[in-house]
């Protein structure tokens, strides 16, 4: 049929953008309040993260733009094209390798949360193992299903967000944000860095650009999903230090899980909103889990010429190791940071040198042609 | 297949031949006669049971007899024959199969002595049922006929509520030995081809002995055999399908059956019932929206019991826990067999209720459901919380306008029963996201079973959860790509 046929692999601008949005909101939520009220010290963490969406948004420029000078192809196609097959294949493999260390943390981040708020008697191994046997299922299905389940579930979790906020202001003390840049701007800036490491997720335009049906709308899509991220973030983390203050937003592990636990809902039916919020949260761990899982195993499915479903298979074992690996929360987020690193080089540097060196070609090229 | 023998010259060469095809059955009727005073050797074949005497011997027998006289002046015996009879639809078959399964259709086959071509009349007049009110699917404001076993009469139901010229049927006949009447219909125009042809090849890859009952053709041209959903829809009621076929769906009738098939469906429609149409925007909507919500309840209310029990009990309310345990004080259970214990005497007292004669059957229901419940409350094997969880989930899972869609529901239910029992909430999300999963991936003749929710059509969200104003639902259903797709302007 002519608007049903969708073996064909094609996606819409919104859903590209929720995309963009869902694969950057996963762990951050939960961890970024912490890991900036440690670096900033003062309140005014929120401005980082605002900063740090503005610099995620030029980063998604540059993906974009890249991704649109070859229409069709996917990053782990076309890198090899800018700087040849072998220098090609290895960041591909880079890039896989990083979308498998990013799906294992978030499982574990994932486990550990739901064995502190719902599970504390089952083993840990045992709620990763089946969240993994439901994730193949969906991975398999290619980009399509895994479109239209984030489409179906990103209004869910944004309206889990928002009830999650709203509730959150009757301990909501706005002298905790103050004095605003009390310290001058020199706390902001340290503020940077743990931010823009949350904002890794957006790179999934990488490949995402390839199969969507007007990829002319790929720039809109990227700056909605980043900006959608950034609000949210924001208000999140304005949120944790508004209602805990900065110094308990430090030392607890899991900042917005604290906020949650001090929320009543009115009516007074469920107790207890922080296992509400973490059997919700499921539905968000697993649709980034879903999309990295996707973006690792597509990567090695065309570095290899072979089918992605394969390797989705092959590399739930690697992601089950590397999520049982850290042995304590430290190494976790240890783990975690390592990980936002490497998206920074690999997603900040990279395609900007690949925007000028496929650039420098094209003129190349085109003097060739003209000559 | 069929063999291609031709009809021989000779009469009883043609009526030993047919007699060995079908046999000497007492129901198979060979009139041998002589044809007025012209002295033809003919034979009239026919089945007893299967056709109208009375039309035979009328319009058939009489005038052959009595009136082929002037019958020299045609130069075929055949074209004589076709001159007298008076019944209405009249042809000539040559083929000796052929005509083996005209007879077991129901016409009446006449033979006659020194022509290779046999006569075949419409002579049909079985005993048929008459048109009742559809009992799986009752409304309280809409029409009261329902199809019935007979596919002309059903076809003639959807003829009466659509007076299009364009309205197309076409006619299979599936099943190698029962040789079943399939029907395929559509808006000429309207419904979109792909869809048209898409139906087509998947009824002519069936190959099987026999077609007993529409459920067959279901199963057999399903998208996905093992997922628990029912992709194409059924229904008997005719304003169903003549809705459905408005909106740019195909249908599928099959003989033998008060059962008719639609495709495409999607998850939206089982949901709806056509009584929401036809009430007002205001309640239609409501209901609607409650319907959604029993559908929560029948899938959910069981499995969050036993996961708060069992695993979560801090999520409930101090106070409302309190009176919890002391309900549950004495159970010897945990939870999850309280649970099953109490859901599958429920599943076998609705199985038992259906099959007894209808008096007794509600005795059934109803000494079932109060005396063991209460007498279970009193010894102790369950909680007076778990009879009103279990009693709750039952009446949702009546509330579904579609019993597939219901029969999904009960499955899924004891699935999750084992995920809550299993991981507490955590298996209870983990398994929605699998249902939900599941769903993305499931497709319906090509249309994704979860649209128009996702792939997002937010312009067709106008008759989903609510069912908005008719004025202004003014296009056809994007998800079956309708060649028209104006409704109203």
């Amino acid at each position: 049929m002519k608007t049903n046929d969708r073996s064909k692999d094609s996606i819409t601008a919104t859903q590209a953008a929720m995309m963009t949005a869902k694969a950057m909101i996963g762990t951050g939520i939960l961890v970024l309040p912490q890991s900036i009220a440690k670096s900033v010290e003062t309140p005014d963490g929120w401005l980082s993260v605002l900063l740090s969406g503005i610099l995620a948004m030029l980063c998604g420029f540059v993906v974009v733009k890249l991704s649109q000078r070859f229409p069709g192809r996917t990053y782990y196609q076309y890198s090899q094209e800018i700087v040849g097959k072998w220098i090609g294949a290895c960041i591909g493999a880079g890039m896989c390798l990083y979308y498998i260390f990013s799906a294992g943390y978030l499982l574990r981040v994932m486990g550990e949360v739901v064995r502190m708020y719902l599970l504390d008697k089952t083993p840990i191994v045992i709620i990763m193992l089946t969240f993994m046997g439901v994730a193949i299922y969906m991975t398999t299905a290619g980009i399509n299903a895994i479109a239209q389940l984030i489409e179906l579930f990103l209004p869910i979790i944004i309206l889990i967000m928002v009830v999650f906020i709203i509730f959150s202001f009757r301990d909501f003390e706005l002298d905790n944000l103050r004095p605003v840049l009390g310290e001058g701007f020199a706390p902001v800036l340290k503020g940077i860095k743990p931010s823009i490491l949350s904002f890794s997720g957006f790179e999934v335009m990488l490949f995402v650009t390839a199969f969507m049906s007007e990829p002319h709308k790929a720039i809109r899509a990227i700056f909605a999903g980043i900006g959608l991220t950034a609000v949210l973030y924001t208000l999140v983390v304005a949120v944790a230090i508004g209602s805990l203050t900065v110094e308990e937003v430090q030392t607890v592990t899991w900042p917005t899980m604290s906020v949650a636990m001090n929320i009543e809902l009115p009516g007074g039916f469920f107790e207890r909103f922080e296992s509400l919020f973490t059997v919700l949260w499921v539905i968000s761990m697993f649709t980034a889990f879903v999309l990295y899982h996707y973006g690792g195993s597509l990567g090695f499915g065309q570095l290899t010429g072979k089918k992605f479903q394969l390797f989705a298979y092959l590399s739930l074992p690697l992601i089950f190791m590397i999520a049982i690996w850290p042995s304590n929360l430290n190494k976790l987020f240890k783990l975690g940071d390592y990980i936002g690193y490497a998206s920074f080089f690999m997603f900040g540097i990279i395609p900007v040198m690949f925007l000028i060196l496929a650039a420098v070609r094209r003129a190349q090229h085109a003097n060739k042609r003209a000559q | 297949m069929m063999d291609d023998t031709q009809l021989s010259k000779e009469l009883h060469h043609n009526v030993e031949e047919i007699r060995k095809q079908i046999g000497h059955s007492p129901d198979v009727v060979i009139r041998s006669f002589c044809m007025g005073d012209l002295a033809f050797q003919a034979a009239l074949i026919y089945i007893d049971g299967l056709v109208d005497k009375l039309m035979i011997h009328e319009q058939v027998l009489k005038p052959l007899m009595h009136l082929a006289k002037n019958a020299a002046e045609y130069d075929r015996r055949t074209a004589a024959a076709e001159a007298i009879i008076s019944a209405g639809e009249v042809k000539e078959q040559n083929q000796l199969a052929v005509c083996v399964m005209e007879v077991l259709s129901g016409n009446t086959v006449l033979l006659i002595d020194g022509t290779h071509t046999a006569i075949v009349i419409d002579t049909h007049g079985w005993e048929r049922r008459s048109i009742e009110e559809p009992v799986s699917e009752a409304v309280v404001r809409g029409p009261r006929d329902g199809f019935t076993e007979t596919l002309r009469s059903n076809t003639a139901m959807l003829r009466r509520r659509i007076k299009d010229p364009s309205f197309t049927m076409e006619m299979y006949k599936i099943g190698r030995r029962s040789q079943t009447d399939v029907a395929v219909l559509y808006i000429k125009g309207l419904t979109n081809e792909a869809l048209v042809e898409e139906t087509r090849s998947r009824l002519k890859q069936i190959d099987i002995d026999e077609v007993l009952e529409s459920g067959y053709i279901e199963q057999l041209v399903e998208d996905n055999r093992m997922s628990p959903f029912p992709q194409v829809q059924n229904t008997e009621r005719p304003d169903r399908v003549a809705g459905a076929l408005m909106e740019g769906r195909v249908a599928i009738l099959i003989d033998g059956t008060p059962i008719v098939l639609i495709v495409p469906v999607t998850f939206a429609m089982m949901m709806s019932s056509p009584e929401d149409y036809y009430e007002r925007w205001l309640p239609s909507s409501l209901i609607r929206l409650l319907r959604y919500g029993a559908a929560f309840i029948a899938l959910f209310l069981p499995s969050l019991y036993i996961a708060l029990i069992s695993y979560n009990h801090g999520l409930i309310p101090t106070k409302l826990a309190i009176s919890i345990a002391a309900g549950r004080e004495g159970v010897p259970f945990p939870s999850i067999v309280e649970a099953l214990i109490m859901e599958i005497t429920l599943e076998i007292l609705r199985e038992a209720g259906l099959r007894l004669p209808k008096p007794i059957g509600q005795a059934v229901g109803i000494v079932g459901g109060l005396v063991i419940g209460q007498a279970a409350v009193q010894a102790a094997i369950v909680s007076p919380i778990m009879v009103i969880v279990v009693a709750l989930t039952a009446i949702s899972s009546f509330a579904f306008p579609q019993y597939g869609a219901g029969l999904a529901i009960r499955i899924l239910r004891f699935g999750m029963m084992m995920a809550a029992a299993v991981l507490g909430l955590y298996g209870v999300i983990l398994f929605y996201i699998l249902i939900t999963v599941h769903m993305t991936r499931l497709k319906s003749f090509g249309v994704p079973y979860l649209s128009p929710f996702v792939p997002a059509h937010p312009s067709q969200w106008k008759d989903l959860f609510l069912r908005f104003p008719l004025h202004m639902l003014k296009r056809r259903p994007a998800m079956v790509s309708p060649q028209d797709d104006k409704r109203q302007k």
